[in-house]
This record gives structure tokens, C-alpha cells and sequence, in this order.
């Protein structure tokens, strides 16, 4: 038999601004924070779970006019309690080694959704335990993702070789990639219109893909990647291959008596 | 499949060497190897990465009118990836994890193992997963981060194929 008892909200979000009400939000931005805040709450790692577990999902409760708090009841509420709360300690960090630990490379993302809605809105987000008038358990205010990414991402060119999945978008210029050894699929950004054309006429192939990457500093894990070009090598028949070599200069080697020794010598 | 080689590979599977000897004799052996290692490679439609470092070694005895055409063959045929910063992380820690390897394949020489660590970092942070070279310390330095290997010495798909290719038929 289901309760039809109302659930006790397990934390609260706030979207506090001088003068804000709810008409000023628009649904999306109220979204896109509960969204990202279900994530903290669940504890989902975007880059390995598609999505929050129904078990661990997060409702509305309390939903009234005159209000821009948010109270929401979740599914885990213990889960939640902790996950938010390790979310504050780590948001209030400063230590080189807690900046840098997992948990904050899973929130990353949704912090910096937070942010985004926190700088479109002009507010800070909040996020309290329900029934306490304590301090939030954190805040994220417009600049929260600029000030960890800083120190916990990287940026530089780079290759990236995987197999073209798609290619275009609506709201922008994008092209997925399916990288060996990674379990999510890689959204790239791609520099021009002329090379989303050029990336269209190999879906389904593999390409060396050269372009701009923001890693994530030790895993190593990409976080964002603009695709700048792209190249498709092939060996080919080896035999015509090595012809082809020596035939451009390769066979400048068949006056080293020594091979070996030579390129030893050279990286001495 | 994809695999990172050191550019001794390419020197062996190209050399022809102007002096019948012992040397010779070794060198044609690895020739064929190399070349059995480039067959087997393009049958499984493996992706070969070159990196930048080793090209600039294959460069050095070729005149400089005709690098820029070697240059432009090497790259229609691999990926040749360039030391980026990811690259410069992973050799950092292929220099300090190297001392840990046993004492009879440690470098001899820092400068050598800093060329080798380079030319294994470039190959890995571009997504390398396998390693091959004759070279018995660079295999040891590339199995830190990689899977090493040696050039093979038969092919188990194609029991022809070495005789083949030491005959000059293919």
C-alpha cells in the first residue's frame, strides 16, 4: 500500500538574490540546477553513469508561490546528506591534494552548471539541510567553476584518435567520438563549418583527430576537446609502403654501415 | 588496435645494406621481422603512431632537400603525434618509475633514456596501447604505461608469409 503521507524534504536550494522571485527564474535555469544538484545528491559520476539512478533520484516537495527555495525530498536521503556535504568540503578546500580527489572530478560538471545558472540569474545557489537554520551546506556562487577549474584543469593541443559516431548539432558545431579505452563517448567541439562538412564524409571511421584539449590534471581524463583538423593515415600494402619511404629519402640509412650504433650515438 | 613504434622499426624494414657480412646478415633478419610486424599490423587494420621525436631521428642522414618528402610520406602513412604536455607528464613518470625496473634493464645512459621516455610518452598519450621495438630496455620503459613487444619472428596467421617475404615476393 503506497503513503499518501507528504514526504519531510531532505535539503532545500536556494536561488538568493536581492529581489528575486520565481517568475524571474525561467524553468530552464531551475533545471539546470536541480539537475546538477540531484547529481551531487546521488553522487553520479557523469563521466561513467548516463544517469541518476531511479533510487537515488531527487523530487520537489513545498512548491509554492512567493518562494525561490526549492525544497526537494530525496530517495537516499543519508546518501544525499553525505554527498552534499562532502560537496561543501570540498567547494571550501584549499588543500592541493583534497582539490585534486575524485569526488570533485564527479562534480565538476554540475558545478559548473550551478555556476552557469548562478551568473545568468545574477544569484548565488545555496543548499541547505531541510528543517536547520545552520549555514548552507555549500555555495556556488558565478565564479565557483572558474576558481577549482583553475587549478584542477589543464589545457593544450593534443591527438585524440577515435572512430567518427556523429557529426552537427543545431545549437552548435559538434562531433562525438568513440575513443578506444574510454567508456563515455567524447563530445568534441569542432573549429569551422568547412570541417564539420569534412568530418561528415567519414562517419563510422577512424581519424587522428588534432584539436585543442582541457584534461583533467593526473587522471588525465578529457574533459573538453575542440577538434582543430584531422588526419586519416594508412599504411597500406607494407611492401608498396616501404618502397614509397625509401623512395622520399628513407634509404639515406643504406649508407650507415651501423644502423644500430649510429642511432645510438644520436641519442647520446 | 593501436600501436606506437620506435623509428629503429622503419630503418630495419627499409635497410638495404651496400656490404654482403655478419651485419648484414642480422640486419636482413631484422628486416624481415619489421616487415612481418607491418603485414600482421595492416591485416588487423591497426592504427600505427610514429612520433614526432622519432621522425626527427629518421631524418638525420637524409639530405635536407628531400626531408620535407619523407616527411610528408611518414605522415600519410602514421599518426605521428608531438610531445605535447600530457606526453611531458607521463615522462616524467617513466623517469622516476625506470629506476624501479630490475637492474639489467635499467638505461645505461640518461640522455638515451630520455629519448626513449619521450618517444613512449607521445605514442601513449596519444592512445597507444601496445609498444613494439627491438630494443630490450625501451620494451622494459614502455611496459611501465604499455603492452611491450619484440618484432615478431613468424607470423601464426600466415605460415607463408616470412618466406614470402625473405624470397622478395612480397
Amino acid at each position: 500500500m503506497v503513503s499518501k503521507k507528504k514526504a519531510a524534504p531532505t535539503f532545500r536550494v536556494h536561488f538568493v538574490a536581492p529581489d528575486l522571485v520565481p517568475e524571474q527564474i525561467p524553468l530552464r535555469a531551475v533545471s539546470d540546477a536541480l539537475s546538477a544538484v540531484q547529481d551531487l545528491a546521488s553522487g553520479r559520476d557523469p563521466f561513467e553513469i548516463a544517469h541518476v539512478p531511479p533510487e537515488k533520484d531527487i523530487r520537489l516537495v513545498d512548491v509554492r508561490r512567493g518562494s525561490a527555495v526549492y525544497s526537494c525530498v530525496s530517495r537516499a536521503p543519508d546518501e544525499a546528506r553525505a554527498n552534499l556535504a562532502h560537496v561543501g568540503v570540498l567547494l571550501s578546500s584549499t588543500d592541493e591534494q583534497q582539490m585534486e580527489e575524485d569526488g570533485l572530478v564527479a562534480a565538476l560538471r554540475p558545478i559548473e552548471s550551478l555556476s552557469q545558472v548562478a551568473r545568468s540569474m545574477r544569484c548565488r545557489i545555496e543548499v541547505t539541510l531541510a528543517g536547520q537554520q545552520e549555514s548552507p551546506l555549500f555555495v556556488v556562487g558565478e565564479d565557483a567553476f572558474q576558481r577549482i577549474s583553475s587549478r584542477l584543469l589543464l589545457r593544450g593541443d593534443t591527438t585524440v584518435i577515435g572512430r567518427v559516431e556523429r557529426v552537427g548539432g543545431a545549437t552548435g558545431m559538434r562531433c562525438l567520438l568513440r575513443v578506444p579505452g574510454r567508456h563515455r563517448i567524447l563530445y568534441c567541439d569542432v573549429e569551422s563549418k568547412d570541417l564539420v562538412r569534412r568530418l561528415g564524409q567519414h562517419l563510422y571511421e577512424q581519424i587522428a583527430a588534432r584539436g585543442t584539449a582541457t584534461w583533467i590534471h593526473r587522471s588525465w581524463r578529457i574533459y573538453q576537446f575542440t577538434i582543430t583538423d584531422f588526419t586519416q593515415p594508412q599504411l597500406g600494402d607494407p611492401t608498396e609502403a616501404i618502397e614509397e619511404l625509401r623512395s622520399a629519402g628513407l634509404k639515406a640509412w643504406d649508407e650507415i654501415a651501423d644502423p644500430e650504433a649510429f642511432m645510438r650515438e644520436l641519442r647520446s | 588496435m593501436i600501436v606506437g613504434i620506435d623509428s629503429m622499426i622503419l630503418v630495419y624494414a627499409g635497410f638495404v645494406p651496400l656490404k654482403p657480412g655478419k651485419r648484414a646478415a642480422d640486419f636482413e633478419d631484422l628486416c624481415v621481422r619489421s616487415k612481418l610486424l607491418l603485414h600482421q599490423i595492416e591485416r588487423r587494420k591497426g592504427t600505427v603512431l610514429l612520433p614526432t621525436i622519432a621522425i626527427s631521428e629518421l631524418l638525420v642522414p637524409v639530405p635536407k632537400a628531400q626531408q620535407g618528402e619523407l616527411i610528408a610520406a611518414l605522415t600519410k602513412k602514421f599518426v605521428c603525434p608531438p610531445f605535447d604536455i600530457m606526453a611531458a607528464a607521463i615522462a616524467a613518470d617513466l623517469w622516476s618509475r625506470h629506476k624501479r625496473l630490475p637492474q639489467d634493464q635499467q638505461y645505461g645512459s640518461r640522455q638515451v633514456l630520455r629519448a626513449d621516455a619521450m618517444i613512449v610518452a607521445s605514442a601513449c598519450a596519444a592512445g597507444a596501447t601496445d609498444f613494439y621495438s627491438h630494443d630490450g630496455n625501451c620494451r622494459a620503459l614502455a611496459s611501465l604505461v604499455m603492452t611491450p613487444h619484440d618484432l615478431p619472428t613468424s607470423d601464426p596467421e600466415d605460415m607463408f608469409l616470412e618466406g614470402d617475404i625473405r624470397r622478395g615476393d612480397v
